[in-house]
């Protein structure tokens, strides 16, 4: 009997969430900055521009290519479209030292927060990293992807132009 | 009746489909695995045929107010998670409101107090470990620079609670918020204790109900330095034993602290840690890693490579002294090693002994207290010197390479007694290369070799050297294929000299992704942040299917 | 004024954490029924080695309380109680396996939880509790001790003619459904064991489950009244069970070698106890030398 209320519990709230809003904004929850102070993450102001958030770890290959990839471009993202990109760290107490030494030599632009006990990645749904998130000019979620293959961040880029547009 | 509470907290799920002024969103994963019997690799066929485990979380928030709520099923549990994972249920589920720097939370919730060395409820999928408080958390920030955090609750273990109840506080002050000064130095302190309580009758012994633990912190930074370090104390915390040599009453010390410089082209870290008898458990009688409250994670680089993480350190709570140091630097694009686009180096080095004479011991009959520092001479558990050179090579090709050398006290990480199968040493080359066939079409080489010996005389028959190779195959955005085969050519047991191959494809679009796998897994460890589980040998399909919405 | 309101609720009162001086409690008082009897199931394995701890947490338990406690130790599992092949002879080449052993451990779900594990009178099933650590043995022992017994049990051992007699006086007006289990254990067989870092070739292996003669209901009734006595006599072959060891391990267990036997019958044990058929929790136990010292 309490199988089954469970598994109609399960599809009906499937099915709510088909009629949920499409609007999805930043949760209110807490992440690191680099030096040690706190900063919600509902505070990220990009000044009506798109905004991307990208998940990531020092031991997600991936992740690293990713990013890496981006910086070769972002300077020529930013003047053409003003994005900004703010890599949020899942790195717990391991290896959350390596993520500042790490950064720095690899010459990244982007706005970079710790979330050692994945509050925010719990917050916002992501299981596993490389996961990406791009924000419209009023900081409403419109598009996300997991994983990343070489030449994804075309794919991002060409959603971050239509939202400029 | 635990059920209805939860259907209660689905009701404003529902209101929400009429108001369309909140938000639900939620993931889900299901990850289905058939088990073949294969004798040649030790692999046992699941009665069940496949096993299963499905996770389906959901959050509403409005507000300032959230809830949120995770269904798990396990039908059975796949062969690396715990078998008490049986069934379905709602193990997780909670209500929270924030506001004006006042967020309380009932229900379930994961925290971590510090670097988590006295406190750490969190989840890790992969190793089937979730220890989820269950309860009420307090976080209260009366101004900039400062906070406080209290929780009661007991811990998840399963689909159940582990006996003890937890209570907690944790303070964090920011010197120059509080104070208001600005300065090019940065000081940030903290402070936490927990305690646990739990019941004991025992004839003959004391045992104490409420074991407590402190810990203190403190960072500062300096421009490109940054420096951080953390104390815990534990309180004498014995087993429920009727056998004296079992009965430990020394208390438990952690420290680790670590010191980081990095500006621009380059960065350095150099780590320190020593714990002794530092295993804090939410049931003092249970043992394994379901049981585990606090974080000592291990002092080593987690490596992505599949022969790098062959033979993985495990943190000894109870007992060891690390070390680890890394430097990253990038030789600028022009100079004659950089090359076109640059070249990026990643040094690091890790060493972890055993404390000198072991754990501390204390007893009416028996008081060790190993040395403050202790490095010469001691028994080796782990050490890792290793080089990884980046390099984009042209517009098409990009290289990773890795030179590692690891020594691995098998006998004593996974327990074997000593002499069973000694100390080994392994040699370890990694050849990743990533060439753009065309636009957005891309094929990956790894390659992968692994030279092993024992450092002493061993009675087993040594593992030996493997090979590694793996070519996957991608077009952005949405498909990947891979085949990768592992040969172990150098098994001194001439049976075990097999080729472990897998092939694997999926689909990825948006936040959702389908995956498929066919072949063979070894029978290995596999660890994260220093926490082990053993992944049993297996032939069979997988399948994956989860989602983000 | 709210919020420092907010602050002050927020400091829980926490206890005092309890230092220990000392180890030893004076002040422990607690009541245990003298006559009832428990059974440590310990289940273990020679290549286990964390095993014999578990063993020496046993035999603990067994010097406080004496002849209330009863231990029976259970190898089972391929990786750690199968003989290791020739290759490592003379070490690990003894099958202490046997089928009952084998069976309890596969109903009961004892080494997929990892080894050593154990149960105190087979209590707990019903909720998925039975299986406990060596740590928790010493708490479920003190709470089995204070339960009311409903049987008394006496064994006569005659090796001479081979029969061993039960009789059971049952205690209180009880209605359910019984069986009656009697096992062989054999003790002091000296073997291969590991323990911890260690491997030990002189171990002092003790109440090794041999055989399980008669595993049946009590009676044919399931209405018991207190006075009542329930006589069992049972005959038995040393040589054939020793022998059916043998074929188990050599035909039937996994990577078994057919090396059970050299059984030593003054070092063996009766065991016998009353369970609850349908929660399979152990009632009373008794134990007796096989043949008088």
């Amino acid at each position: 009997m309490q199988k089954q209320i469970l598994t109609l519990l399960v599809v009906l709230l499937a099915t709510i969430f088909s009629f949920s809003q499409d609007v999805r904004k930043l949760p209110n929850i807490e992440v690191k900055t680099l030096k040690g102070d706190a900063f919600n993450i509902s505070e990220l102001d990009n000044g009506g521009k798109p905004i991307v958030i990208s998940f990531w770890a020092t031991w997600c290959k991936p992740c690293k290519k990713e990013l890496n990839n981006i910086s070769e471009v972002y300077e020529d993202w930013q003047e053409e479209t003003g994005v900004k990109l703010v890599a949020v760290s899942i790195d717990d107490t391991r290896s959350m030292s390596k993520v500042a030494p790490y950064i720095n030599a690899s010459d990244w632009e982007y706005e970079v927060y710790l979330d050692p006990n994945a509050d925010l990645k719990r917050a916002m749904g992501v299981s596993t990293v490389p996961h990406t998130f791009l924000l419209n000019g009023k900081k409403e979620i419109v598009w996300q992807h997991r994983g990343y293959f070489e030449g994804d961040e075309k794919e991002l880029y060409e959603k971050i132009i239509e939202l400029v547009k | 009746m635990r059920k209805i509470i939860a259907l209660l907290f689905v009701l404003p799920l529902l209101g929400a489909a009429q108001n369309n002024s909140g938000e639900i969103h939620g993931d889900f994963d299901l990850s289905l695995q058939t088990y073949k019997e294969d004798k040649s690799i030790g692999a046992k066929a699941a009665d069940e045929v496949l096993l299963n485990n499905a996770y389906f979380n959901l959050l509403y928030t409005k507000g300032n107010f959230t809830v949120g709520i995770r269904y798990e099923s396990y039908l059975n549990a796949k062969a690396d998670y715990d078998p008490e994972f049986r069934g379905n249920g709602i193990p997780y589920r909670f209500a929270s409101y924030n506001k004006d720097g006042l967020a309380i939370t009932a229900g379930s919730f994961y925290e971590q107090f510090g670097s988590g060395l006295i406190f750490r409820s969190y989840e890790e999928k992969n190793l089937g470990l979730d220890n989820s408080m269950d309860g009420i958390r307090l976080k209260y920030s009366p101004t900039n620079g400062m906070y406080f955090k209290t929780f009661i609750g007991k811990s998840r273990t399963h689909f159940t609670y582990a006996d003890g109840i937890f209570r907690g506080i944790d303070g964090e002050l920011n010197i120059n918020d509080l104070f208001g000064f600005e300065s090019k130095t940065k000081a940030i302190i903290g402070g936490s204790f927990v305690s646990r309580y739990q019941k004991r009758e025992n004839i003959i012994f004391k045992i104490p109900q409420n074991v407590s633990t402190y810990a203190s912190r403190l960072n500062i930074i300096h421009g490109g330095w940054n420096y951080f370090g953390e104390f815990a104390y534990k309180i004498n915390d014995p087993a429920n034993s009727l056998s004296e040599s079992n009965m430990n009453y020394a208390s438990g010390s952690a420290f680790i602290n670590s010191i980081i410089f990095s500006k621009r082209g380059f960065g350095v870290s150099a780590e320190m840690h020593r714990t002794d008898n530092m295993t804090f458990k939410s049931d003092r009688d249970k043992d394994g890693k379901a049981f585990l409250i606090n974080y000592i994670p291990t002092l080593s680089k987690p490596h992505a490579y599949s022969l790098l993480a062959l033979y993985p350190c495990a943190t000894q709570a109870d007992g060891e002294f690390g070390v680890q140091f890394d430097i990253f630097y990038k030789i600028q694009k022009g100079t004659l090693l950089g090359g076109k686009y640059g070249t990026k180096l990643d040094i690091n080095y890790s060493r972890i002994n055993v404390l000198n004479g072991g754990t501390s011991f204390l007893n009416d009959h028996k008081e060790h207290i190993p040395m403050l520092i202790s490095i010469k001479d001691e028994t080796l558990y782990f050490n890792d010197v290793n080089l990884e050179i980046n390099k984009k090579i042209s517009k098409k090709l990009n290289a990773t390479f890795v030179i590692a050398n690891q020594t691995y006290n098998k006998d004593f990480l996974e327990g074997h007694p000593k002499g069973d199968y000694g100390i080994l040493n392994s040699t370890i080359l990694v050849a990743d290369i990533t060439y753009k066939v065309k636009t957005k079409h891309a094929v990956r080489i790894e390659l992968q070799k692994l030279n092993s010996k024992q450092l002493e005389h061993a009675d087993e028959l040594a593992e030996g050297d493997w090979s590694m190779c793996l070519v996957e195959y991608t077009i952005s955005p949405n498909w990947f294929f891979a085949v990768q085969d592992m040969y172990n050519w150098g098994n001194e047991d001439v049976e075990k000299q097999l080729h472990y191959i897998n092939i694997n494809a999926g689909f990825i679009k948006g936040a959702n992704r389908f995956s498929i796998g066919y072949g063979k897994k070894r029978e290995g460890i596999f660890c994260v942040g220093g926490i082990c589980k053993l992944v049993p040998s297996s032939n069979g399909f997988s399948l994956n299917i989860s989602s983000s919405f | 004024m709210k919020n420092y309101i907010a602050l002050l609720s927020m400091i829980l009162a926490f206890t005092s954490c309890d230092i220990e001086e000392g180890m030893y409690n004076e002040n422990y008082d607690s009541y245990i029924n003298p006559d009832k009897k428990v059974l440590i199931e310990d289940y273990t394995g020679h290549t286990c080695p964390n095993c014999p701890a578990a063993a020496r947490e046993l035999k603990a338990i067994h010097d406080i309380y004496g002849d209330q406690i009863i231990g029976m130790a259970v190898h089972v599992s391929k990786s750690f109680a199968r003989p290791l092949d020739v290759s490592h002879a003379p070490e690990y080449q003894y099958d202490f396996r046997t089928n009952w052993g084998d069976s309890w451990n596969s109903f009961f779900e004892i080494s997929i939880a990892g080894l050593p594990r154990g149960m105190i009178n087979r209590i707990g099933y019903q909720d998925n509790s039975h299986k406990l650590g060596k740590d928790e043995w010493a708490s479920s022992v003190a709470n089995e001790l204070k339960k009311e017994i409903d049987f008394k049990i006496s064994i006569s051992s005659n090796p001479v003619d081979s029969t061993i007699s039960i009789v059971t006086v049952v205690q209180n007006n009880i209605n359910s459904e019984y069986n009656l289990v009697v096992c062989l254990t054999e003790s002091n067989i000296i073997n291969w064991q590991k323990d911890g870092q260690y491997n030990v070739e002189d171990y002092e292996h003790n109440h090794v489950l041999r055989t399980v003669l008669l595993d049946a209901p009590l009676s044919n009734s399931t209405s018991y009244i207190a006075g009542q006595q329930i006589e069992k006599t049972i005959n038995y072959d040393l040589t054939s069970l020793e022998q059916s060891n043998i074929d188990y391990s050599a035909n039937t267990a996994e990577m078994g070698n057919g090396n059970a036997g050299d059984w030593v019958k003054e070092n063996m044990n009766v065991i016998t106890y009353i369970y609850n058929t349908n929660n399979y929790e152990i009632q009373q136990v008794e134990e007796v030398h096989l043949i008088t010292q």
